[in-house]
């Protein structure tokens, strides 16, 4: 069995692998797997390769147990008796997929796990971005198959990370393909970096909500394939749902999807729209108004709040709030009401609160969780939730909110009556009442089942 | 409560991979052979259907070629409207009337990349295999379709089975990568092998050109043993 030498490798990673004889091909390097199924060496066809892998191996130390990412751990000296430029990484379990397997065809994903699974999965991607961000790195070509996802887990490993942008370094070419590199890189205007990553971030997190490219051209623009889509994607790119340029918006976006429809992004909740506009319109040309990775991870796990459940078709979709009359954007089924909205308000001043703009809908037996109250606080990834509140329906008195947390509510009912709720009680969930769910949590406007009266 | 039907829309950004399958049906291919080829045919959609990229991507003509040339499908099919009819074997090897039909459909089938226009196809595949020497003119049809202006196909693969296909007449026009030339034994093992590289060479190009953005690449993977290429 061939045997490939490391050198620089960060401790648990040995020195040298036994490989196994067959080797795949990978786009610029040659894949071979490690005979105990724990590594993957990447060997570089081209020898004078001289990427910094030390700087890269150095960026990532510190961030080796995270499970969501595979970099490279050590360097490739020798491979089967002949020197080789190269890297180690881990290798990946086989129930992890490259998304576009995923993304082509996802009805078999939604109809297992529905639409909320992929919301999870994008804010996953979404945070091991901010991950590599935050250490100062650009992954320089995130695309869907650079993700590799299980969606059972679910869990998210991002790959190639031995092509990263670090600090003094940049790739030698661009790679990738059109369809998720930003704008400027497409037309050779610029080079990678952490903002043209904000444009593949969005692109993928988009994909993963509306199952398809919302940069897709819809034309061609040249005779030639790769020339049609380097200026489709570059210098003519536009947003499908660009509000005054149609030219790459596509057919049949207002139908339901599970009737030959397209997944608009006006389904989504607000701030993930605001994220869409900011990334896709103003961000388009100008990179550094593009949300940042963590901003996608934050509102992307908020959204996982407001989802609300068809009937009809059993998926689950943001709850349109204020909206009486959208439907179902899978079935096209009208929205059943909800037991109540509660608008989030958040303690700045003393006396003084600010709307958080991120609703929260009820139906019975839904829960309010500590994280959506407390200040700062995001919602663990797939740990449980500590509920604080319960929603139940009386017949004689409508839905109630019972306190199930330790610390008494402050409640101010409609006409400005104020009670103390201890845990184990329960109020009645009336528009215009206030709820305060303990010292210096958030405050609740309870809102009607259309969620219309807090959008002052 | 059963499950809605998702009736969502497939091949989104995608464009067409279109597939060219010409089958000799000459007198000689009668029995085993024409059964091994009909066999072969469903095999490759079966299979090609279990992949989510080809499954959307490509697309299938196939052409007859034995005593007269016939299209056996209605011009260029999505994959799961594919369906090979009944095959039999007579007459001659017409394979000139055969690429002329190639040419014909690469005029009226096939979208090319028109500026403004719908998204036009990837450059097609063509497999041809045949048992016997072609009795017609076959070179001006071929180069009609090699030298297609808008829509020539990035790889044209000639396979002659058996003894007497082993002759040198298309040793002549192989010029890889465009044009690739092998030979294969007339048996089931060889016909099985031949068609497995068929079904991974759409399916490893469906992904390259959608997955990969590769679509000026005109590899294709590795033939298996079985298929012995002529230089």
């Amino acid at each position: 069995m061939p045997e490939a030498r490391l050198s620089g490798t960060l401790p648990g990673v040995p020195s040298v692998i036994t490989v196994e004889p067959t080797q795949h091909q990978g786009g610029e390097a040659e894949i071979h797997f490690s005979t105990d199924g724990r590594w993957v060496v990447k060997a570089y066809k081209n020898a004078a390769d001289r990427r910094p892998l030390d700087e890269m191996i150095d960026l990532f130390h510190d961030l080796r147990d995270e499970p969501g990412l595979v970099p490279p751990l050590g360097r490739l000296e020798e491979l089967d008796g002949q020197p080789r430029v190269g890297c180690v990484t881990r290798r990946v379990p086989e129930s992890f997929v490259a998304l576009p397997d995923h993304l082509l065809d996802p009805r078999e994903l939604l109809q297992r796990y529905g639409w909320g699974r992929f919301l999870k999965v994008a804010r996953e991607v979404a945070r091991l971005v901010a991950i590599l961000h935050r250490q100062g790195g650009a992954h320089s070509d995130l695309s869907w198959t650079n993700v590799l996802v299980d969606f059972e887990q679910p869990a998210v490993a991002l790959i190639d990370l031995d092509g990263l942008v670090v600090p003094g370094y940049l790739p030698p070419q661009v790679k990738g393909t059109p369809g998720f590199m930003a704008p400027e890189l497409v037309t050779g205007t610029a080079t990678p970096s952490e903002k043209s990553d904000r444009h593949g971030l969005a692109v993928l997190v988009l994909y993963l909500l509306l199952f398809r490219n919302v940069m897709q051209p819809q034309c061609d623009y040249d005779r030639d394939v790769a020339a049609s889509d380097r200026l489709g994607f570059g210098e003519r790119a536009a947003f499908s749902e660009h509000p005054t340029d149609p030219r790459h918006r596509p057919p049949q976006l207002d139908q339901p999807y599970f009737r030959q429809g397209r997944l608009s992004y006006r389904m989504l909740p607000c701030p993930l729209q605001r994220l869409t506009e900011q990334a896709f319109i103003e961000g388009l040309g100008v990179p550094h108004k593009r949300p940042q990775a963590s901003q996608w991870a934050t509102a992307l796990a908020q959204a996982l709040d407001s989802l609300w459940y068809c009937r009809t078709c059993r998926q689950h979709y943001p709850f349109p709030f204020g909206q009486p009359d959208r439907c179902c954007p899978f079935c096209g089924s009208p929205t059943e009401p909800a037991a109540a909205v509660l608008a989030l308000y958040e303690p700045v001043d003393p006396g003084r609160y600010a709307d958080l703009g991120r609703p929260v809908v009820l139906a019975n037996k839904f829960e309010v969780f500590d994280d959506m109250v407390t200040p700062g606080r995001e919602a663990p990834l797939n740990s449980k939730r500590r509920s604080l509140a319960q929603v139940s329906w009386d017949a004689g008195q409508g839905y109630q909110l019972i306190n199930k947390g330790d610390e008494p509510w402050e409640v101010v009912g409609p006409a400005d009556h104020v009670q103390w709720l201890d845990p184990g009680g329960s109020v009645a969930l009336l528009a215009g009442t206030w709820i305060r769910f303990g010292q210096a949590m958030r405050t609740a406007l309870v809102c009607d089942s259309r969620g219309g009266v807090w959008r002052s | 409560m059963d499950q809605l039907p998702m009736d969502i829309p497939l091949g989104e950004g995608l464009r067409r991979l279109p597939v060219y399958l010409l089958m000799d049906c000459s007198q000689s291919m009668r029995g085993e052979p024409l059964e091994w080829v009909s066999d072969g045919v469903t095999r490759l959609h079966g299979e090609l259907m279990s992949d989510t990229i080809a499954r959307q991507t490509a697309h299938l003509a196939a052409i007859s070629f034995g005593g007269t040339a016939r299209p056996l499908t209605l011009g260029l099919v999505p994959l799961p409207q594919f369906e090979l009819p009944g095959l039999t074997a007579e007459g001659n090897t017409p394979l000139g009337a055969a690429l002329a039909l190639v040419k014909r459909s690469l005029d009226e089938d096939i979208k090319a990349p028109e500026p403004g226009a719908v998204r036009g196809d990837w450059r097609p595949l063509v497999f041809v295999w045949t048992d016997g020497k072609p009795t017609d003119e076959w070179l001006p049809p071929l180069d009609s379709v090699l030298s297609h202006p808008r829509s020539r196909p990035s790889n044209l693969v000639f396979i002659a089975c058996g003894a007497h296909a082993k002759g040198a007449f298309f040793r002549d026009v192989a010029n890889p990568p465009q044009v690739h030339a092998f030979g294969l034994n007339n048996d089931e093992q060889s016909y099985r092998a031949f068609f497995q590289w068929v079904t991974e060479s759409v399916r490893w190009r469906s992904r390259a050109v959608t997955v990969g953005g590769r679509g000026d690449d005109n590899q294709l993977p590795e033939p298996p043993p079985e298929l012995v290429q002529f230089v």
